[in-house]
């Protein structure tokens, strides 16, 4: 797959608004058919890098290239772009089949194509039956897929997405999972922006992780997780206590001398134990062994949320 | 509780620098606007042009015009011209408001004019009839004043129109002008204001990405609110003719030259104000209060010469302005096509430089956006 030139390249990319850097020497490419998933916590630069992808912000330094064209100066590389929005860029008025031919029109689709293309497009975000209805009348969930269909009419071969399963119940999520991941396999490549820990771990084949504008840790998640943990363990109990009715500080078990910590309100107790070490061992028995008794109980192996929370931690350690 | 629910208010108004100025400025500058052009209209500050031909320059006649002009209502215009079709054009042309011939051949000033003839002639517009009343008014009053037993015929003072007016009401032909360019101005900018909702709802940077950017998008929309505007001055002026007989239809070509290009002038200033404004909200309430301004300025309210010369001038910077004046040539005065090639060419250029400015402004701003 990526022995290919990337449809999308960013190299030593550097942003500022206002006077401010918001994204600081940003390496990223994208390749067709892979989707990369962009994951940061709020204020990390996440829009603006979408922006400066899409050509509406200049950048300080550095390039980005779709299809080794620059978008800001190129016609050809904004139309290699489908951009879905975060919020629903549709005209509300206008039925969901108008508005997929008014960004046809825009994007020099026109005609009979055009109309095939939104009639082929609202059958795969299976919407046909209500094409013809104002989107003001659709439900969320089916207003956020034409909000992606739009972006796919003139067939670009980058989508970009920002969050675009914000504010959907399941159901709806999982549909529009559905797309993405056809469009990957289709050879769309697709960059997308998600507070969806597991929308990106289901979908992404890289992670690139976005904090106070720098890229903290890029790369296959799986691959991310083994690097940046190796064999840690996520440890958690909820109301542990003794079977003997001892105090769960109290030595010799002692929660405290197994690493594990309690919250604020001392109710769950969590820590993070490589997997070989013996103080894991000893948990894991006296749980086995009914001595200590938990409402919770879980061993699991440290996932994209602690990455992410351990890429804000790097963050908040060098500005400190 | 209610107290608490008053103070969020205040502070949310404290922080918001837009509305303050919106409730506490703008209402002051607002008034004095409309006080000093208002305040002119019904008489208070009213100031006529007057030009006089005194073919008797007596000393009678003579010291007739210094009574007469010593009211500050008339201002005396001096013309270098022994003819009264002079005075006529200039009255015509809108140099003047009024003219005023004083006839030698009329037979002395105390004793009643010579059969067929008149000692003054009062040369007026239509589309002012208040000012050549005025005039009247003030010239039997000075004139019943100089002398101890004036002449009661009703040959002393005729009023002449100089300006024919075919086919309807001066004033059906003025306000036609008057409302369909202020209705002009609140549509286009009623329908520029979806640029900052598609601003807003994040729809422009998805529009932007077609091949021409953001430049096509507002080409685009000048476009519809040149047709939006056109069509909308057609329906006023069609009332005007199929309700008040006012002569359209020999009038078509001219008048729809004057409606393009008033339509291309308001589009291209609305869709300059909206690309500098921040919001939707700010350039609505902006906005219209600049389009009560423009138009209150630009005559739309009242005919301008009834306004201090001050604010006429100032009416030359305003679309509505050139736009009446354009609609008196076709209308009124019935001047040669080539009189509409100076308001035309300006509504025209206004338009334009607006959309060049907006595109300039839309540009930038969806790169800072």
């Amino acid at each position: 797959m990526q022995q290919q030139d990337p449809i999308l390249s960013i190299s030593q990319l550097d942003v500022a608004l206002g006077g401010q850097a918001i994204l600081k020497g940003i390496q990223l490419t994208a390749f067709a058919g892979e989707l990369v998933a962009v994951l940061g916590p709020n204020g990390a630069g996440k829009s603006t890098l979408l922006r400066t992808i899409s050509g509406q912000v200049g950048s300080r330094r550095g390039k980005v290239k779709i299809r080794g064209r620059d978008p800001a100066r190129s016609a050809a590389a904004r139309r290699s772009l489908g951009l879905v929005p975060q919020r629903i860029a549709l005209f509300e008025k206008l039925t969901a089949r108008e508005n997929l031919l008014a960004f046809g029109a825009l994007m020099q689709v026109g005609g009979r194509k055009a109309r095939m293309r939104a009639d082929e497009l609202m059958e795969r975000v299976q919407l046909k039956h209500r094409m013809n209805e104002p989107v003001k009348n659709l439900s969320g969930g089916m207003q956020r897929r034409v909000n992606i269909a739009a972006a796919l009419m003139h067939r670009p071969s980058l989508l970009v997405l920002d969050e675009p399963t914000v504010g959907l119940d399941y159901e709806a999520q999982a549909g529009i999972v559905e797309l993405l991941q056809s469009l990957k396999d289709e050879g769309v490549s697709v960059l997308l922006v998600t507070h969806h820990l597991d929308e990106a771990e289901a979908l992404a084949d890289r992670l690139a992780i976005l904090v106070k504008g720098r890229i903290r840790a890029l790369g296959v998640p799986a691959q991310l997780i083994q690097h940046v943990f190796q064999n840690l363990r996520d440890i958690k109990l909820v109301a542990p206590s003794m079977s003997d009715g001892s105090p769960v500080t109290n030595a010799p078990l002692g929660l405290e001398n197994l690493g594990l910590f309690p919250d604020s309100k001392g109710g769950t107790w969590s820590g993070v134990l490589p997997a070989d070490d013996p103080r894991l061992r000893k948990l894991l028995d006296a749980v086995g062994r009914g001595d200590l008794v938990a409402g919770e109980f879980t061993v699991r192996r440290a996932g994209l949320e602690m990455l992410l929370a351990r890429c804000v931690y790097d963050a908040e350690q060098e500005r400190t | 509780m209610r107290l608490a629910v008053a103070k969020i208010m205040i502070l949310n108004l404290l922080r918001d620098k837009a509305a303050l100025a919106m409730s506490f400025v703008l209402p002051g500058v607002v008034f004095a606007i409309f006080a000093v052009i208002f305040a002119g209209a019904s008489g208070g500050d009213l100031a006529i042009r007057v030009a006089v031909l005194d073919q008797r320059s007596d000393s009678l006649s003579k010291q007739l015009m210094d009574d007469l002009f010593r009211s500050a209502t008339l201002q005396r215009v001096t013309l270098e011209t022994s003819e009264p079709s002079d005075l006529a054009a200039a009255v015509r042309d809108g140099t003047v408001d009024v003219g005023l011939v004083v006839f030698r051949r009329s037979g002395p000033l105390n004793r009643p004019p010579l059969p067929g003839r008149q000692h003054f002639e009062v040369l007026s517009d239509p589309s002012k009839a208040i000012a050549s009343s005025m005039l009247t008014g003030s010239l039997q009053r000075a004139y019943g004043e100089l002398l101890p037993k004036p002449p009661g015929s009703d040959r002393v003072v005729v009023e002449r129109p100089v300006i024919d007016v075919d086919g309807g009401f001066t004033a059906v032909s003025y306000y036609a002008g008057a409302v369909a360019m202020m209705f002009l101005l609140f549509s286009t900018l009623t329908a520029a204001l979806s640029y900052l909702d598609e601003r807003e709802r994040g729809l422009l940077d998805r529009l932007a990405l077609g091949p021409g950017g953001v430049g096509v998008i507002l080409d685009g929309k000048f476009l519809f609110l040149v047709l939006q505007g056109f069509v909308q001055t057609a329906v006023v002026f069609l009332v005007a003719w199929l309700a008040f007989g006012m002569n359209l239809p020999d009038k078509l070509m001219p008048w729809a030259f004057v409606a393009f290009c008033s339509a291309v002038s308001a589009a291209g200033i609305a869709l300059a104000f909206v690309t500098l404004c921040k919001s939707k909200q700010q350039a609505e309430t902006l906005g219209q209060m600049l389009v009560l301004i423009i138009s209150a300025i630009g005559g739309s309210m009242v005919p301008r010469f009834m306004m201090p010369s001050e604010v006429q001038m100032i009416g030359w910077a305003t679309p509505n302005t050139w736009a009446l004046e354009a609609y008196a040539s076709v209308f009124w005065r019935g001047d040669p096509l080539a009189a509409l090639a100076l308001p035309g060419a300006l509504l025209l250029l206004s338009g334009l430089i607006g959309l060049l400015i907006a595109r300039l402004i839309g540009k930038r701003g969806m790169r800072a956006h």
